[in-house]
């Protein structure tokens, strides 16, 4: 009952001591910011450049050189080969010509990062598919056609925008919840429509208007992961150098058993894509590093204030003992007050960071904070304001309760 | 006056070091004292060793030499958890500076003693609210330190030490800062509180009070002058 008396009544009277509250609000969302911002950055590093950490990635030579069947069987012979690791999922990205001015892209929506032309930054408004029957198309597309009329109404396509695909009594609706920037994908022209849906919708497609799901479509691409034994925790499930000999090897085993045989898997491009191992393990060393000055500074700053704050509040604490308060209810009251300002300012730096984002990349999605690495962030917040708390409270509550005859 | 003893000091010193070599006797062989529901004042000039002596019956600090028994018990072999459990529940401060919490409302200041105790939050409100009652302060409850006058935070002190419903209760220069009627306003109320069983020792230089006292004890230069 006291303990938590204390704690709430302590967490209550944080915020009333406006002087205290705000610079140390202020700090913790600088410091919450700051550090949320690289987390989320490494986050979307590690995410973003998952097929180059880990994987090979092969291309079709050229439109048309690889048909659905083809790759259906690489896919198999992949997954069969006495490689000597595992592979991780094998992910067959296929297209589908529809006419000559239509053309649909399919990828997984649980991995979408798998797909070479896809990830969280390249969405310039809108949101990236998150749902089975949404779609991405690249910026400039052209709405040419009503599915059901044939009428040609010209209009850039706009998020929200809804197109029904038709035939009899069945129908397939997709709506456009983002627009991706198309320099990443060289193939977009305008006055094509181009779509970017989940496997599921680009099936459902096919299916509608007859086709076969592997004999009438082509391969574009597909990404070869090698399973990486780690965490499973995105930030911290760095591939170890076998990971990248494995990579090394993948690459080696594709180029000499499988891209040579373009009667029997289609043309690929001669060379698999691997990533510069060198400079990402730089960009990483470099981020940590920053990450870690981060902590470091941020650490130090809360010391310091900390002292300062503590010092100042040397009359209180003498109050609260001549009042009998132990030396532990008054450090779990000094605890709960910065606590709760570290809380406080966290969310406003955090929420600062991220409307601040947001309205930069006109709310795309892939500027949203991922949950992880928030819920890291505040670990790193938490870690730099409590132990910090501890030490200076604990030196402080040295004062003895005759300050208080002292200082009269 | 009550024939059991609820403190008794016996041969007190108290020395501070004062530089390198100069040793200050603050207090000097002082034996004393004290019992339910008597109000002893502690005169003397300033620096005579009222307020040092205070800091040693209620536990806030220890004597260099000497014994204080409460209970049967020598406080000045307690630890310092044993200290702090006494001046929770057993003894009560009244400043001469009032020394609230800025940050805390009237009420809450009163409250504040009992916040790490088990008392049910219903309770502890209860209480506070009646000594307000008491001290004539209902209506200032919602106010800071800041809001009220000298005699209003007084009183809040008082408020403040009472609601622990101590055996003993200290106070330092309680009229100090206070205009002489308000003082004799706060002692009227200190009176009362002695009267239903509580010890009240009061340190002062202000004569004019002799008046409420049971038992005085002059001290000048650390010492004893008479009882």
């Amino acid at each position: 009952m006291g303990f938590l008396r204390i704690i709430s009544r302590s967490s209550k009277f944080a915020v009333r001591v406006k002087k205290r509250f705000i610079p140390l609000l202020l700090i913790y969302a600088l410091i919450a910011g700051f550090v949320g911002a690289l987390v989320d950055n490494l986050d979307t590093y590690q995410t973003s450049d998952y097929l180059d950490q880990r994987g090979v990635y092969i291309e079709q030579a050229r439109d048309f050189a690889v048909t659905g069947t083809q790759g259906a069987t690489l896919l198999s012979d992949l997954n069969s080969a006495q490689l000597g690791f595992s592979l991780d999922k094998v992910q067959v990205f296929k297209y589908a010509v529809l006419d000559s001015q239509l053309r649909i892209y399919s990828f997984d929506l649980s991995r979408p990062w798998l797909h070479p032309s896809l990830n969280p930054d390249i969405v310039v408004s809108g949101s990236f598919p998150d749902k089975v029957n949404e779609a991405l198309v690249p910026r400039g597309d052209i709405q040419q056609r009503n599915s059901t009329t044939g009428v040609i109404i010209e209009s850039t396509i706009a998020v929200n925008s809804k197109f029904t695909f038709t035939k009899g009594t069945d129908a397939v609706t997709i709506k456009v919840s983002g627009i991706m920037d198309p320099s990443d994908y060289a193939g977009s022209e305008n006055n094509d429509l181009w779509f970017f849906v989940p496997d599921e919708t680009f099936n459902s497609i096919i299916n509608l208007y007859g086709m076969d799901v592997e004999t009438d479509t082509f391969v574009h691409s597909m990404a070869i992961p090698v399973a990486v034994t780690g965490s499973g925790i995105p930030l911290f499930d760095i591939p170890s150098n076998k990971d990248y000999t494995n990579v090394a090897s993948l690459e080696t085993s594709i180029q000499q058993d499988f891209l040579p045989n373009s009667a029997q898997y289609g043309e690929f491009n001669a060379n698999a894509k691997t990533s510069g191992l060198d400079v990402k393990e730089k960009n990483r060393a470099q981020a940590l590093t920053i990450l870690m000055l981060a902590v470091g500074g941020g650490a130090v700053f809360v010391l310091i204030f900390g002292g300062i704050i503590t010092r100042f509040r040397k009359r209180e604490i003498a109050i609260l003992k001549a009042m009998g308060y132990s030396r532990g209810t008054i450090q779990t009251s000094l605890i709960t007050e910065i606590f709760t300002d570290a809380l406080v300012g966290f969310l406003v730096g955090m929420g600062g960071i991220q409307i601040a984002l947001l309205y930069m990349s006109n709310f795309a999605q892939s500027s949203q904070f991922r949950l992880l690495s928030v819920l890291i962030s505040f670990l790193i917040v938490v870690l730099i304001s409590l132990p910090g708390t501890v030490l200076v409270t604990w030196r402080s509550l040295g004062v003895s309760p005759m300050t208080i005859f002292r200082d009269k | 006056m009550s024939a059991e003893k609820l403190l008794i000091a016996k041969n007190l010193v108290k020395i501070y070091k004062r530089g390198r070599s100069e040793n200050i006797r603050a207090i000097d062989n002082v034996s004393l004292e004290i019992h339910p529901a008597e109000m002893v004042f502690l005169y003397g000039p300033s620096g005579s060793g009222k307020s040092t002596l205070l800091q040693l019956l209620s536990g806030m600090d220890k004597p260099t030499e000497g014994t204080i028994e409460y209970k049967n018990e020598d406080i000045t072999q307690w630890d310092d958890k044993q200290l702090t459990k006494y001046r929770m529940t057993e003894v009560g401060f009244v400043f001469q500076s009032w020394e609230l919490i800025d940050h805390l409302t009237a009420l809450e200041n009163v409250e504040s003693p009992l916040y790490p105790t088990k008392t049910p939050s219903g309770e502890l409100k209860t209480k506070a609210i009646q000594l307000l009652r008491k001290m004539e302060l209902l209506d200032r409850e919602e106010h800071y330190p800041k809001e009220l006058s000298g005699g209003e935070q007084q009183r809040v002190s008082l408020a403040r030490a009472l609601i622990k419903e101590p055996k003993i209760i200290f106070a330092d220069e309680p009229t100090g800062n206070l205009d002489s009627e308000t003082g004799e306003m706060i002692m009227r109320m200190l009176k009362i509180v002695c009267r239903q069983g509580t010890a009240v020792i009061i340190a002062t230089h202000n004569e004019t009070l002799r008046k409420y006292a049971d038992r005085t004890i002059k001290l000048f230069d650390g010492k004893m002058a008479r009882k």
